[in-house]
């Protein structure tokens, strides 16, 4: 028998889900802009198509943002609960001890985490900020003629120092969250599956979270041998 | 083809906004048609600004003074057909592209409509046109040089205040203005042979430049020049965090941390490692 932890909600996957697909076609369409001299080779017509489906997912990428905090505020609250939240010495030694770990995991042993790990709470620090200012600047350039043109010129440049910034982010994310770096290889399936963490997966990464979770027991289950895991509502 | 540049002389110009009409008509740009579509300024300039539709107009400023008691300075409104262009470094889809004769064009049926151009310029030049969903500014009337004839504008101006020709001899004549004009106007000066790289329209201002609307010491606007160190930096960044994180791939892949099953003993409030336990049973 197996216990595993409720971890993401359907909600909090759906909306990383929708955030997977838009950023896509945002970073793609982006960069035929982005680029010097891509917009040349690719020609007009994909170029003008590109206008379109970028603006088509901004929409998408902040509309599931607004309708997924009005449907459950909490995931964002606690979110930023997290981000704020006082550093204790296991977040700190965390800190100091991850890029080490990150090229040498055997030598290294990391410090029992609380629900977002002292690393990721600065990345999703810089993360939301970072899609507040992509936003705000994507509308003001989606205005154009509306605004005056000083700020538009400040907003396109906000608008590529924020993809250039989510850019770096994102490629950790994938390395990390995608479960290429070898230590995170089963937390993929935590966001972009089931939602639920294996006990051992749990304990390994976020120690304080998962010993607080299990002591409870209120959002564990037992999965018998042979038994599927059912998806977190 | 051995660049060409216009000549305004702006102690020539009566401001009869002979050339406005003509590129209006030569380019076949629409204006208003009827009544009140301009509000009055109290200005004789209008329209105060260009747009998509105008891509040249007479600015006044108006002052009192002079000898006869108002101080005119007029002022071509219009692209300077840069050497060093911000519009050609700024567009997305090069649109906006250097002629042979050193005329800055935005090819229309390239352009997308994003507005970098318009965002880049240091004269606030290029300008979103609704109509066509593109942005439009003055093209030095390349069909019309490419056949051997002068722009619109150079060819109606019927005061002999805009000219037409190799730069260098542009140069030659607006300096030789400067020195027959110098005495009654001190302030007079020749804009346009350095700045931004030499523009591509030399004009004679006798007021200084300020106040014939032109800055005086034009600048690729910083945010663009940012950008510009932005995008390769941008490649170093990236291209440094994946090699990073290649290396860190190479050197976690012999980790394997899957032999270490833990599990929480709810009894003893610790964490015991599976694994770890059957090796010491095992010794």
């Amino acid at each position: 028998m197996t216990k595993y932890i409720k971890r993401h909600d359907s909600m909090k996957r759906l909306w990383h889900w929708s955030n997977i697909i838009s950023c896509v076609f945002l970073a793609v369409t982006g960069a035929f802009l982005f680029i010097p001299g891509l917009g040349e080779v690719l020609g007009f017509d994909t170029l003008r198509a590109g206008q379109v489906i970028h603006r088509v997912f901004a929409g998408v990428f902040i509309g599931m943002t607004v309708i997924s905090f009005i449907l459950r505020p909490s995931n964002l609250i606690h979110s930023m609960q997290h981000i704020f939240a006082p550093w204790d010495e296991d977040d700190k030694k965390f800190m100091k001890v991850f890029f080490p770990y990150l090229f040498n995991p055997k030598k290294y042993h990391m410090p029992k985490q609380h629900f977002v790990k002292s690393g990721q709470r600065v990345s999703d620090f810089f993360m939301y900020l970072i899609i507040f200012f992509i936003s705000i600047t994507g509308i003001i350039l989606w205005a154009g003629d509306a605004v005056p043109t000083w700020l538009f010129a400040l907003a396109l440049f906000g608008h590529d120092l924020c993809f250039f910034g989510f850019s770096l982010l994102i490629i950790i994310h994938i390395y990390l969250g995608g479960g290429i770096f070898e230590p995170y290889h089963r937390i993929p399936g935590l966001m972009l599956g089931k939602g639920y963490v294996r006990e051992s997966d749990a304990l390994y990464h976020w120690g304080h979270w998962a010993e607080e979770e299990l002591a409870s027991g209120e959002n564990v289950i037992e999965v018998e041998p042979g038994e599927k895991v059912p998806f977190a509502k | 083809m051995a660049e060409s540049a216009i000549l305004f002389d702006a102690s020539r110009c009566t401001a009869c906004k002979g050339c406005q009409i003509a590129c209006k008509q030569w380019n076949q740009l629409p204006s208003p048609m009827s009544n009140d579509d301009y509000t009055f300024s109290g200005s004789f300039e209008s329209p105060l600004e260009n747009d998509g539709d105008t891509w040249l107009h007479i600015g006044f400023r108006e002052e009192l003074g002079g000898p006869n008691g108002i101080a005119w300075a007029f002022s071509r409104v219009s692209c300077q057909h840069c050497t060093d262009a911000a519009c050609v470094s700024a567009c997305p889809s090069s649109a906006c592209q250097y002629t042979e004769s050193g005329a800055v064009i935005i090819d229309p049926e390239v352009c997308i409509g994003c507005k970098y151009c318009v965002a880049a310029c240091p004269f606030g030049v290029p300008k979103y046109n609704e109509r066509e969903t593109i942005s439009r500014k003055c093209w030095m009337c390349q069909d019309r040089t490419g056949e051997g004839q002068s722009p619109a504008c150079v060819k109606t101006c019927p005061a002999g205040a805009l000219n037409f020709g190799a730069r260098p001899d542009m140069i030659a004549a607006a300096h030789t203005r400067l020195d027959a004009i110098k005495a009654t106007f001190p302030e007079a000066i020749v804009y346009g042979e350095n700045e931004l790289g030499g523009l591509h329209v030399i004009q004679v201002l006798p007021y200084g430049a300020e106040a014939h609307g032109m800055p005086v010491d034009p600048q690729v606007p910083l945010l663009r020049q940012l950008s510009d160190f932005l995008k390769p930096a941008a490649a170093v960044g990236v291209a440094a965090t994946l090699a990073a994180l290649a290396v860190s791939f190479v050197r976690s892949r012999s980790y394997d941390r899957d032999p270490d099953e833990l599990h929480y003993d709810p009894e003893s409030r610790e964490v015991v490692s599976i694994a770890a336990e059957s090796k010491k049973g095992d010794e």
